[in-house]
């Protein structure tokens, strides 16, 4: 076992800053504020129940809108130029070097109430739309901020599809769409596997769209208050684990479909 | 044309059929029939535009200008989903995420064959291949030649009427090619289909094809069977690509005699009306051996290598050429032996190059201190100015030169007075004899060493060797 020397700084880092982590969650889980053993914390599962339905509900959308979007795009980007690749990259890179905050708030102002569109439709003799503050508004926030995250491993993945596959394709007959049902869907599957984890998980669990974008909070947004305004780590650290237990068996279950268990690398 | 198959009926017809990839012409008015159920191979050095030719049959590329016609029928805009031809590509393509049975499956699932016939056919197909009990096998676990017999298996199970083959075999070892090549030419007769094959082993194309189709620059050299491109090859370049040749420069002066090497050659070819400088090639089987001073021309053994069969022997002749034997009979190194070639093997031609050097027009710009400026394609060089040496001729004036193929000096591209495209390249018993293009002119180069054929090369023109011929009048220049 040669390769085992070199690991060694990985394993501490893990050691570190995952596992002794994970370790305090699970510890305050099933401790009170006394640290005494209890499932008394469970009880409070059951009261956000419904945020965690919202909170899932709003990232499963959110998911869905970036993968139509990033799909067609990622095909059509993988077969142009390679000049037109580097530069179509690099324009959707270059939002993603602005701070997160700042998109956010970009976006809230162009909703607003007196937001860039409610004055172009009030000019044009409308009536003002309600956008902010709505469920509308936070799925646009998380399109807006993960999409990149879909795009790019569905890109990767395609890029590197042999050409001549598409040609064996059409010379065994298949047209446009069975070739994209029958080689390009099967082959691109680990890059959409790995773009649904990378949308969906910070989706679900993000603590700052709602807060700015939304009418009610998240279930990141409770957690957030859990901890920091009720300063309650026991509770915290419950409905933290939960959140990740659900995102965990999603994660499980959509791995399923990829047999070669290529994208799997998130996992 | 020759062909052993008893079927002539023409299955794909390409007529004065153009392509150029970024106006650069990689295919001149090709024209070509190929019969039904033959099995025809494209064959010639790389960047010839012989897979050119295979992806605009399969549709994966359109022709610049010329037709292509399938069963008589036009199909240059018909895409490759609806043309009853199937490829075997170059690297196999494989679908990675399909078994060995799905990938040889995938163009009768796409045609909605019912279950139960897929499974007929395909394992009827494994069991042609010899691939039986491999239908669960993900293709990255097979080797390089059960890939190739996936990939001709996933072909041939949709019934082509043609099967187009891109250097299938190029990723093989040689033992497995061997035997690769037997068992194709096995499975083109046993399924009665046509073969249009790719290659560039002149061994292959001559051991499985009823024609071969000899390319070079983007023009057919030579269509025939193989025993007449062997034998009775077109020019010096297809001698030089099939098999081993002697390539001598000669020249005739009558019919039935060719003068090389300083030695008379009696042949049995006329002699052509419009120029005496002829190639004679001579294959290394079809000179005899004798005691010296009883054959035509007397040479030094240099080399002698036993071959299994035959002796492969390198005799150096009084006039500095190297001639190439295979023989049955053995001469020790160092001795002199006499070198007999019966008439009928003496194989005469054109010659690519229709003059022995390079003429060349020069312009005189300017004629000052005995020194005189010309300016030949555009580069200027500079001359000791004889008025006698170049006929009187003033400023203005254009001369003729004449440049002997020695003095032109091959470099890496960019490094010479001009860039080339190296068109041909072959060995003749002494030398390398290279022909090279820039822009509408054509240069004979002869060197010791030689250059990949089809790259650009810089080309430097030793002007200063040059011999001046005659001046050019203003009447013949306007012509």
């Amino acid at each position: 076992m040669r390769s085992r020397q070199p690991l060694i700084p990985y394993l501490i880092w893990m050691v570190i800053f995952v596992i002794v982590p994970l370790g305090f969650v699970v510890y305050y889980t099933f401790t009170n504020e006394n640290g005494s053993f209890t499932f008394e914390n469970f009880q409070y599962v059951g009261k956000y129940a419904s945020t965690y339905v919202y909170s899932l509900r709003l990232a499963l959308v959110a998911t869905l809108i970036c993968l139509l979007m990033a799909y067609p795009f990622a095909m059509i980007l993988s077969r142009s130029h390679a000049k037109v690749q580097t530069m179509m990259m690099l324009l959707i890179m270059i939002p993603m070097w602005i701070n997160f905050i700042i998109r956010i708030n970009a976006i809230a102002f162009v909703l607003e109430e007196n937001g860039i569109i409610n004055k172009a439709i009030t000019v044009l003799g409308g009536k003002p739309l309600k956008l902010i503050h709505t469920d509308f508004a936070v799925v646009l926030g998380m399109v807006y901020n993960y999409f990149p995250f879909m795009l790019l491993p569905i890109y990767t993945v395609m890029a590197k599809i042999d050409k001549s596959l598409y040609e064996a394709s059409a010379d065994l007959g298949g047209n446009g769409w069975q070739t994209l049902r029958r080689v390009t869907l099967p082959l691109s599957i680990p890059g959409v596997i790995t773009g649904i984890t990378m949308v969906f998980v910070p989706a679900a669990s993000t603590n700052i769209i709602a807060g700015y974008l939304g009418h009610t909070k998240m279930i990141g947004d409770i957690i957030e208050t859990t901890f920091k305004t009720e300063v309650n780590y026991n509770v915290g650290s419950t409905l933290s684990l939960v959140l990740m237990l659900i995102i965990l068996i999603a994660m499980v279950v959509m791995n399923h479909f990829d047999q070669d268990k290529d994208g799997a690398m998130l996992l | 044309m020759t062909n052993n198959n008893p079927s002539s009926k023409p299955l794909v017809r390409l007529e004065n059929l153009c392509k150029s990839f970024d106006g650069e012409d990689v295919l001149k008015n090709i024209n070509l029939t190929i019969d039904d159920k033959a099995f025809v191979t494209l064959l010639g050095p790389s960047g010839c535009g012989k897979t050119t030719i295979l992806r605009l049959i399969g549709g994966f590329e359109t022709p610049s200008s010329g037709a292509v016609y399938f069963d008589d029928e036009f199909i240059n805009d018909t895409p490759p989903h609806k043309r009853a031809i199937n490829t075997v590509f170059q690297r196999y393509a494989l679908f990675p995420h399909l078994n060995v049975f799905e990938n040889v499956a995938f163009g009768l699932r796409i045609k909605k064959t019912p279950e139960k016939e897929i499974w007929e056919q395909v394992k009827r197909m494994l069991a042609l291949v010899d691939l039986k009990g491999y239908e669960k096998r993900p293709v990255s676990k097979l080797s390089g030649g059960q890939q190739q017999r996936v990939a001709i298996a996933r072909a041939l199970v949709n019934m082509p009427h043609l099967l187009l083959l891109d250097e299938p075999l190029g990723a093989l070892d040689l033992k497995l090619r061997k035997d690769m090549q037997l068992e194709l030419k096995r499975m083109q007769q046993q399924a009665k289909i046509t073969f249009l094959y790719v290659t560039h082993d002149q061994e292959e194309a001559l051991t499985m094809s009823d024609v071969i189709v000899v390319m070079k620059s983007g023009t057919i050299q030579q269509i025939g069977s193989p025993h007449d491109i062997y034998n009775e090859p077109a020019n010096a370049f297809v001698a030089d690509f099939i098999g081993e040749s002697n390539i001598v420069d000669a020249e005739m002066y009558q019919s039935f005699i060719a003068q090389a090497c300083g030695v008379v050659f009696p042949c049995v070819d006329a002699r052509f009306e419009d120029t005496e400088l002829v190639d004679m090639v001579i294959r290394p089987e079809d000179i005899e051996v004798l005691p010296a001073g009883q054959g035509l021309i007397d040479g030094v053994v240099e080399a002698a290598v036993f071959k299994g069969v035959h002796y492969e022997m390198t005799i150096h002749t009084a006039d500095n050429s190297y001639w190439l034997i295979h023989s049955t009979h053995s001469a020790k190194v160092g001795e002199t032996i006499g070198m007999y070639v019966a008439p009928e093997n003496i194989h005469i031609m054109r010659r690519m190059f229709p003059t022995s050097d390079n003429r060349l027009t020069g312009v005189i710009k300017w004629i000052e201190n005995e020194e005189c400026g010309v300016v030949v394609n555009d580069i200027e060089y500079v001359w000791a100015y004889e008025e006698e040496k170049f006929f009187s001729a003033k400023e203005g004036d254009s001369v003729l030169f004449s440049l002997s193929p020695r003095d032109i000096t091959v470099l890496a591209a960019d490094d010479g007075d001009f860039n080339a495209y190296m068109d041909s390249v072959i060995y003749k018993i002494s030398r390398y004899e290279m022909i090279a293009y820039a822009d509408e002119n054509r240069y004979l180069i002869h060197a010791e060493y030689d250059e990949q054929v089809g790259t650009t090369v810089g080309i430097r023109l030793r002007m200063e060797k040059a011999i001046p011929l005659r001046r050019i009048e203003a009447r013949e220049e306007e012509k």
